[in-house]
């Protein structure tokens, strides 16, 4: 369905924000991505996928505390909306069924 | 380890974020922006921190954060841009005579400049779809005689190219091709395709040119005896659905090609097009197998093409070549033959010698047209800029209301901006579409293959854009700075500029004679290039072409020709309304085709001898043509001797074997080709070809019966013109079965040797009337506003007693003057400039000084119609009307 259009470093950055629960700001999700998926992002590629999401509807953002740290400047937390919710799962369930569609000898081949 | 050393992120960098970005995305990035510092500084110190902080800034300018463009542009604010367009549209529709000639102008001069730039770039664009094009130079030939080249060739000799590599490591590579000539293909038994372009080249073609070859091996293609590749609109023609590949093709029906691969038909902006690549070995292995083709210094028609490697200097290659001959060939050789490289890219525009692959373009012609495009163009951006600034009188008090108001001169020169693009962007979208519509008659009126790339081309459009935007913001600049300067109080109180006007004075009146000079230039060229024409085309030629009908001879010729030929002679005399018929191995408006070195009286040295051309031609030849005698007769058929021995020369040939007069040649005999010809005749000098080119030296020799006709002349009478010609046409059937009857009248043919000049002539009054129209319309723009505001002066000088005329005089003097300066200045650059165009040809006319008169008057004449049209009404309205209502 063409409603849940989800890019794959779009998805990467929503289930992050997922993992992370109430602690996903630029930074940490950025830190996370590496760490988990060894995979290095640029603040400006993650940037313009979360404010896109945040357009699309699929992610919530507050504006947290202010600290000395960060030359006080506020984070801005962000969370999964229920229509994000279901645009994961319609992702995952077209993967699943894709995957659940190939013949297994196709695979084996492969591993061959 | 932890650095203690601390610095702050760099100012510069988070200034530049803050600048492009977001507003409300701003502070939360930037934090995470700086927590990412002092991570980075934590770990591996400042420098990198800060490094990576830029990187980061320069990778964050990306469409999502950055801010919307509105913020950028100099309108700073979206409302005030919308208020400007609505104000901008305002005016526009409430000057509407204004907005509508200026509209029509620059519609007018930006589809000119359109069409001509289309025309321009695709001549300019010959031979760049090569990817290697700016590496690739043809090799040619001039044939030298006591220091002086007298046959200049576009091809060479089939050895230079394997020479040239052989003693250049220079020379990456090179591709030689060489004619074959039309002749009929066929893939099954009942087909037969004319082709006339066809080549033999080596292999290495598609390697070096970019021909793209879209089925078969390019590095196989054409390498054994006996392969072709062929267009791919003749593969389809021969053998539509089926694959050709591996099939076998016939030439003529006597040989057989298997085809080894399908090329893309040739771009048209090639100037080597070919249907037809037969394998080069089998030209130089089989064809010839045995004869010195390929080692002969003689013959000058192959064409070699040179793969340079990367940056090498081709002129210090080109001064190298003689030494490259005198290694390989015998001493004397170098005396006699110059090899020369053309750039592949200059050769469309600057090649022009004998046997080029196609006629190319003309380079002076394409210069002239860019000239008359641009001309055209500034024009309608002059009429633009010196309305709007002669307008501004009327605006002057809206500019004072607006910076009482607090406009800024900033704010209004966007406004005035504004307009200017409003009026521009609306006439190239129409010119845009013009051109779209009318392009069909355009590439008719110029008589060239001519895409339209215009508009496919994105990198073309670009630029095409870009000028006429940057054309828009020069011309919209100056009269937006002009308005906006002007002092509010002083506005506001008198209701004018104030400003001191002379400045603005000058500038419209200099624009105004830049126009003219444009003017009076086309004016003076469409006339040289009138006359010109009408001058080769009314040049005696001294040889009658009237009434004349060319029959092609027939090919294929066997022992009973002669007698044949004598037949068909009487036969076609026969006919009442025929008065000659004459053979000969050329025609006026053709070549004469042969050549014969080793002319010489007999009795003077051998050495003593000079090149001519030769023609053979049936005795009465001289007669039917009407040439004319300088001294001696004509050749006869009465003098038996004649046939086998006579001779005439022309003038120039006299003089190139030194006599020193007609009288004293007659009876004289010369030598060439091992035979003695007495002179019988001097034939005055005639062009043969046409008036463009020069008089060349030529022996005229009696045609001996057994020799080929390549041509049949008839004089005959208009009267029963149909009747005539089926009594040709039946005997010449009866006679040589099988041959085509292709006849057509010399008159005809001469005129289309001027095609090329008249449709030249054609776009160049087409578009300096177009140019004079343009001035015209801004010149009586202008006059409308200058009587318009001096209403009342006319008022009380007419009161006073003034004339219509006084009145008239006064309104037109100031122009007069322009153009009277206009016409000084324009009239040695058109003279240089047409000077130029002529030198083209070897008979032209000397530009007479009455044209730049004549050209004056009109420019003047037409300007003062406009003039009058404007200062008559205002001379003849009742001048209470314009004194009444102060």
């Amino acid at each position: 369905m063409k409603k849940y259009q989800l890019g794959e470093f779009e998805e990467i950055v929503m289930l992050t924000v997922g993992v992370l629960y109430d602690e996903a700001y630029g930074v940490s999700i950025k830190q996370e991505i590496k760490d988990r998926l060894n995979r290095k992002v640029s603040v400006g590629a993650m940037q313009s996928a979360l404010r896109r999401l945040e357009e699309k509807g699929y992610l919530s953002s507050r504006q947290g505390e202010t600290s000395g740290k960060r030359g006080g400047r506020p984070k801005l937390y962000f969370r999964i909306t229920a229509l994000g919710q279901r645009a994961l799962e319609h992702t995952r369930e077209s993967r699943n069924s894709l995957w659940d569609a190939i013949p297994e000898t196709a695979l084996k081949v492969k591993h061959a | 380890m932890p650095n203690t050393q601390r610095s702050e992120p760099s100012k510069f960098s988070l200034k530049l974020f803050r600048w492009f970005c977001r507003p409300e995305y701003h502070p939360d990035i930037e934090g995470d922006l700086l927590e990412l510092f002092e991570d980075r500084q934590e770990l591996r110190g400042p420098a990198y921190a800060q490094w990576l902080l830029f990187f980061d800034i320069l990778l964050l300018f990306r469409p999502s954060i950055v801010k919307p463009v509105s913020g950028l542009n100099p309108f700073k604010y979206p409302t005030m841009f919308k208020s400007n367009v609505k104000v901008a549209w305002r005016h526009l529709l409430k000057n509407r005579f204004v907005t509508l000639i200026n509209l029509s102008g620059l519609i007018i001069g930006m589809t000119a400049a359109l069409f001509i730039w289309q025309y321009v770039h695709y001549e300019r664009s010959y031979d760049d779809f090569h990817e290697n094009a700016d590496r690739i130079y043809r090799v040619r030939t001039d044939r030298i005689k006591d220091g002086v080249p007298f046959m200049q060739f576009a091809g060479g000799t089939a050895g230079i190219a394997p020479i040239m590599q052989k003693s250049f490591p220079e020379v990456e590579d090179y591709v030689k091709l060489t004619g074959d000539g039309e002749a009929i293909y066929s893939y099954r038994q009942d087909q037969s395709l004319n082709v006339e372009k066809a080549y033999f080249a080596t292999a290495s073609i598609f390697d070096i040119f970019s021909f793209k070859l879209l089925e078969g091996d390019p590095q196989t293609a054409l390498t054994k005896p006996f392969t072709a590749c062929i267009s791919a609109s003749i593969a389809e023609k021969l053998f539509g659905d089926e694959n050709p590949l591996g099939k076998t093709i016939s030439r003529n029906k006597t040989q057989q090609y298997e085809v080894t691969g399908v090329f893309e038909d040739c771009p048209s902006n090639s100037h080597l097009k070919f249907d037809i690549l037969l394998s080069y070995i089998t030209f130089s292995d089989v064809l010839r197998e045995g004869s010195p083709t390929e080692t002969s210094m003689t013959w000058d028609g192959f064409f070699s093409y040179l793969l340079l490697k990367p940056n090498t200097d081709w002129q210090e290659l080109e001064a190298k070549i003689p030494e490259a001959i005198a290694a390989n060939y015998e001493a004397g050789i170098q005396e006699s033959v110059a090899f020369y490289l053309q750039p592949l890219s200059d050769i469309h525009l600057t090649s022009n010698y004998l046997v080029e692959a196609e006629v190319n373009g003309n380079g002076n012609t394409v210069r002239f047209l860019f000239l008359i495009g641009i001309s055209v163009l500034l024009i309608a951006w002059f009429n633009y800029i010196n309305l709007s600034t002669a307008n501004s009188e009327l605006r002057a008090k809206e500019v004072g209301v607006r910076k009482v108001l607090g406009g800024s001169p900033g704010k209004l020169i966007g406004q005035f901006l504004t307009e200017a693009a409003l009026l521009n962007i609306f006439a190239i979208l129409v010119s845009f579409l013009l051109v779209w519509i009318l392009y069909p008659w355009f590439k008719s009126l110029i008589g060239t293959e001519l895409p339209l790339t215009l508009f496919s081309d994105g990198r073309l459009l670009g630029l095409t854009a870009l000028v006429l935007l940057l054309g828009t913001l020069l011309s919209g600049l100056y009269p937006a700075f002009i308005l906006s300067s002007f002092k509010p109080m002083i506005t506001l109180k008198s209701g004018s500029g104030g400003k001191g006007s002379g400045g603005k004075q000058w500038l419209s009146k200099g624009l105004v004679t830049l126009q003219f000079i444009a003017s009076v230039g086309l004016i003076v060229g469409t006339l040289v290039v009138y006359k010109q024409i009408n001058f080769l085309q009314d040049t005696k030629l001294g040889l009658n072409i009237d009434q004349t009908l060319i029959i092609k001879g027939p090919r294929g010729i066997d022992s009973t020709f002669a007698q044949k030929s004598a037949v068909f002679k009487q036969e076609v005399e026969k006919i009442g309304e025929i008065k000659t018929l004459a053979a000969s191995t050329s025609i006026p408006g053709q070549a004469f085709g042969w050549t014969a070195g080793g002319v010489h009286r007999l009795g003077t040295p051998e050495e003593d001898t000079e090149s001519f051309h030769v023609m053979a031609a049936d005795v009465d030849y001289t007669q039917l043509y009407e040439m004319e005698l300088a001294a001696g007769r004509h050749m006869s058929s009465e003098m038996v001797s004649d046939e086998n021995t006579a001779c005439m020369l022309n003038e120039t040939g006299l003089a190139l074997l030194q006599f020193k007069s007609a009288e004293e040649a007659i009876g004289k005999n010369i030598e060439f080709w091992g035979e003695q010809f007495t002179i019988v005749g001097v034939l005055k000098d005639f062009y043969q070809e046409s008036p463009k080119a020069e008089v060349e030296p030529l022996v005229l020799r009696a045609r001996p019966a057994h020799w080929s006709a390549d041509y049949y002349s008839v004089k005959l009478n208009p009267q029963n013109l149909s009747q005539s010609l089926a009594g040709i046409e039946s005997s010449w059937t009866a006679l040589f079965p099988g041959n085509p009857f292709e006849h057509f009248f010399l008159d005809d043919h001469f005129n289309e040797l001027y095609e090329s000049e008249q449709r030249f002539s054609k776009v160049f009054t087409l578009f300096s009337g177009l140019a004079i129209l343009v001035s015209c319309l801004g010149l009586f723009a202008l006059v409308t506003f200058m009587t318009e505001r001096k209403r009342k002066e006319i008022g009380v000088r007419r009161v006073l007693g003034a004339s219509v005329g006084n009145i008239v005089s006064l309104l037109s003097r100031d122009f007069i003057k322009l153009i009277v300066l206009a016409l000084i200045i324009a009239t040695p650059l058109a003279w240089y400039a047409m000077q130029q165009w002529l030198e083209g040809f070897a008979n032209r006319i000397a530009i007479p000084w009455w044209f730049f008169g004549l050209a004056g008057m009109m420019a003047l004449g037409i300007a003062l119609a406009t003039v009058s049209f404007q200062s008559v009404r205002a001379a003849l309205a009742d001048p209470v009307d314009a004194l009444r209502n102060e």
